[in-house]
């Protein structure tokens, strides 16, 4: 069960299955120290993925922020991004939403290629804790490329969208820098052994 | 005219690539220059006043972001991209990459430019080392070769800069005026980001308490960066004594702009402060410790002085940790020594100062900072025999500096000219020491030339596919370099070059050319000076 009520800012906030999404007390102010941990890192990227829609107070803070990011918040219910959209009073002009089914069909997703094409992060933000969290920290590492399939179609991906050259990937679970060697152009290659001294 | 500088290293390394392209300036006046550094760079960047932009690579990040599964698995990759993309829509007439690694190698080959100078990738992923000089610091100097020049000699040569010894000013003018109350301290810095380059609290305790008795009312202070202050509070601590005045200086680069000029003079461990104090003309001391080679990286500014261990295993390696119990080079320099030492040079008293190295001459090197009249840094020994062995060096990166300009290629090529800017420098060396330098010049000449023609031999036959493999080459040339009592003299040259295929032969075989000319240079330079010295003419 989906609920708006008012914070004691005044300011409303969502309470999904009897857990909050957002601060009880003031969801603004929480949302602006949650952007300015991660401002710096995010400045010079070209996308940022956000797991977790929370109240989405989050969102349009870091969109102000950081204008020329996109913004794509994959949450786990259709029923938080309606109510985030609905209910709360804030812009989200710019933001891109997408409810999660499962993995392979988001990769089809033409937002989440072209973002993957390029600079990006994955930000899982705490609100989804509170329904989502295996699903979300298993999202996270297939978009980071650090799970096989997620490794495979960004792979996939970047070859459509460039010259890439791939070849068979590596088996194990979790992928590092240290098994892109094989699917890397030689120059690449260079840099991240040069990354990892 | 743009102009992209790429300095990836760190602060110090900064400020020496400053000085090095300072001239630059002077060169092309119309020309936008621009800085490209890392991020933690930021507090030097900031004061240059010889660069028109600066550009940062936040490699900390980058590196964090590799093995780090938060973070994407190309982050680092796809960040260096879009700093490249950003870049190339300034569209540069000219890179210059002043960092000898290859991730400043391949950012650099991701830039459009007309020129390159230093190590550039190309898309293939080969390495070019775009001049001689680069090529010499590749494969020797950071080899571990032992006639090696100071890098800011070196890529100011290298870019064909004029020598960067009386470089103007490269920083700006300070904007922070710092409210002091006493000026002409002894500034102390204390420690380096290297605990190996370090002078223990202990040792500059007893350094404050000599140094008192000798000059008594004498004021210090002690300079650490705004974010280590409870570091200098604890160090503070640790060497106050009474009646002695410690003062606290946790400044910024800024704030040191206009604090350090006002001072007496600075003593400092191997940091990038030494290289910021010398460029503001501040009378300087560098202690020299554990990986610091001064060789490379010492205080660049004439008249300064460097005391360093004689420890056999220093300079060590950089990345390496200590490979004794307890850091020996730094037992070396006596606190008591030292006080003595800082307070003679702060009095321009360098006779005492060499009657002190002669003292202490079995634990400690005491060296002048000077330039050859062709803008070469070097440093001179209080000790006189020591002195005349640095001087044969400094006949060799002269010559060495003739052989990579390709001087020798002249129709007449100048050794005359070199002989005679060296004079001032040499200061009459003896006729024997001459006489011997220039016959085992020639000697060895005749060595290299014979093996270069060796190499050359064995190289056709691998062409034509009539001789022995690579390795095979490799080990006769070892062979000779022995039979002709030769010791080490060719592998500190060709160590580097790993034997494993043609393509490293021919490496080998450039190698060899490249130091059979620097031979032939410095036989005639020799026999310049030999002239100008005994016959009085040329």
């Amino acid at each position: 069960m989906i609920e708006v009520v008012a914070a004691k800012s005044g300011d409303r906030t969502i309470s999904f299955e009897g857990k909050f999404l957002a601060s009880r007390i003031d969801p603004r102010a929480e949302s602006e120290r949650w952007c300015k941990k991660y401002e710096a890192e995010l400045r010079g990227l070209r996308s940022v993925f956000i797991l977790g829609a929370g109240a989405g107070y989050h969102l349009s803070q870091l969109k102000k922020e950081l204008p020329h990011l996109n913004v794509i918040c994959i949450d786990f219910s259709e029923e938080i991004i309606k109510c985030v959209k609905d209910s709360i009073e804030i812009s989200l002009m710019g933001i891109d939403f997408l409810c999660y089914k499962n993995t392979r069909d988001l990769f089809y997703e033409k937002t989440v290629q072209s973002a993957l094409a390029s600079s990006y992060r994955v930000l899982v933000h705490p609100s989804v804790h509170a329904h989502s969290s295996h699903l979300a920290q298993d999202l996270a590492l297939d978009l980071n490329g650090r799970k096989k399939l997620g490794f495979e179609q960004i792979i996939s991906i970047r070859k459509d969208s460039a010259d890439f050259e791939s070849n068979t990937p590596h088996s194990s679970d979790y992928y590092s820098l240290y098994d892109l060697k094989e699917h890397l152009e030689p120059g690449t290659y260079n840099v991240t052994q040069e990354l990892l001294k | 005219m743009k102009i992209l500088v790429v300095s990836m290293l760190r602060l110090g390394d900064l400020i020496m690539v400053a000085k090095a392209v300072a001239a630059l300036k002077v060169k092309y006046p119309n020309a936008e220059l621009h800085l490209l550094t890392n991020r933690s760079n930021f507090p030097i960047a900031k004061l240059l006043s010889i660069f028109d932009r600066c550009h940062y690579y936040d490699r900390d990040l980058c590196q964090k972001s590799i093995n780090d599964i938060d973070h994407s698995v190309f982050e680092a990759t796809d960040r260096l991209e879009d700093l490249a993309l950003r870049l190339n829509k300034l569209e540069f007439d000219t890179v210059i990459n002043l960092t000898q690694n290859k991730i400043s190698a391949h950012l650099c080959g991701m830039i459009n430019a007309e020129d390159y100078h230093g190590m550039v990738t190309s898309e293939t992923g080969v390495i070019h080392l775009s001049s001689p000089w680069f090529r010499h610091l590749n494969n020797y100097i950071a080899g571990e070769g032992s006639d090696t020049f100071h890098y800011i000699d070196l890529f100011s040569s290298a870019l064909g800069l004029d020598s960067a010894a009386g470089s103007s000013d490269i920083f700006i003018k300070p904007e922070q005026e710092i409210n002091i109350n006493h000026k002409d301290k002894i500034v102390i810095q204390a420690w380096s980001s290297d605990k190996k380059k370090d002078y223990s609290a202990e040792n500059w305790r007893k350094f404050f308490h000599h140094y008192s008795v000798i000059h008594p009312g004498i004021e210090f202070s002690v300079l650490s960066a705004p974010q280590e202050k409870s570091q200098l509070d604890d160090f503070i601590k640790a060497v106050q004594q009474p009646g002695i005045s410690i003062e606290p200086a946790s400044l910024s680069f800024a704030e040191l702009l206009d604090y350090l000029p006002q001072q007496k003079a600075m003593v400092s461990v191997d940091t990038s402060v030494k290289h910021f104090a010398a460029a503001l003309g501040v009378k300087t001391i560098e202690l020299a410790l554990g990986s610091s080679d001064p060789r490379k990286t010492g205080v660049y500014a004439e008249g300064s002085l460097i005391i360093k261990s004689r420890a056999k295993c220093a300079p060590c390696s950089h990345l390496a940790p200590c490979s004794q119990g307890s850091f020996v080079c730094e037992q070396d320099i006596e606190p008591e020594m030292l006080s003595m030492a800082v307070n003679e040079f702060t009095k321009g008293n360098w006779p005492s100062l060499r009657v002190l190295a002669e003292e202490y001459r079995d634990q400690a090197y005491f060296g002048r900072v000077g330039f050859t009249e062709t803008g070469l840094w070097y440093s001179q020994s209080m000790h006189p025999v020591e002195w005349q062995k640095e001087k044969e060096t400094i006949i060799n990166l002269e010559s060495w500096k003739f052989t990579l300009n390709r001087k020798y290629l002249d129709t007449s090529p100048p050794f005359n000219e070199v002989a005679k800017a060296l004079s001032p420098t040499l200061m009459d060396p003896q006729s024997l020491m001459v006489e011997r330098l220039e016959s085992v010049s020639r000697q060895t000449e005749m060595h290299v030339d014979r093996i270069a023609r060796h190499i050359h031999e064995s190289v056709k036959g691998l062409a034509s596919g009539s001789s022995k493999d690579t390795q095979e080459i490799y080990k006769e040339l070892r062979r000779l370099e022995a039979d002709m009592g030769l010791g080490d003299y060719l592998s500190q040259y060709l160590g580097s070059i790993q034997v494993n295929g043609i393509s490293s032969i021919r490496s080998l075989r450039e190698a060899i050319n490249e130091l059979r000319n620097y031979q032939v240079s410095k036989t005639n330079i020799l026999r310049n000076i030999h002239k100008i010295n005994f016959e009085g003419t040329v």
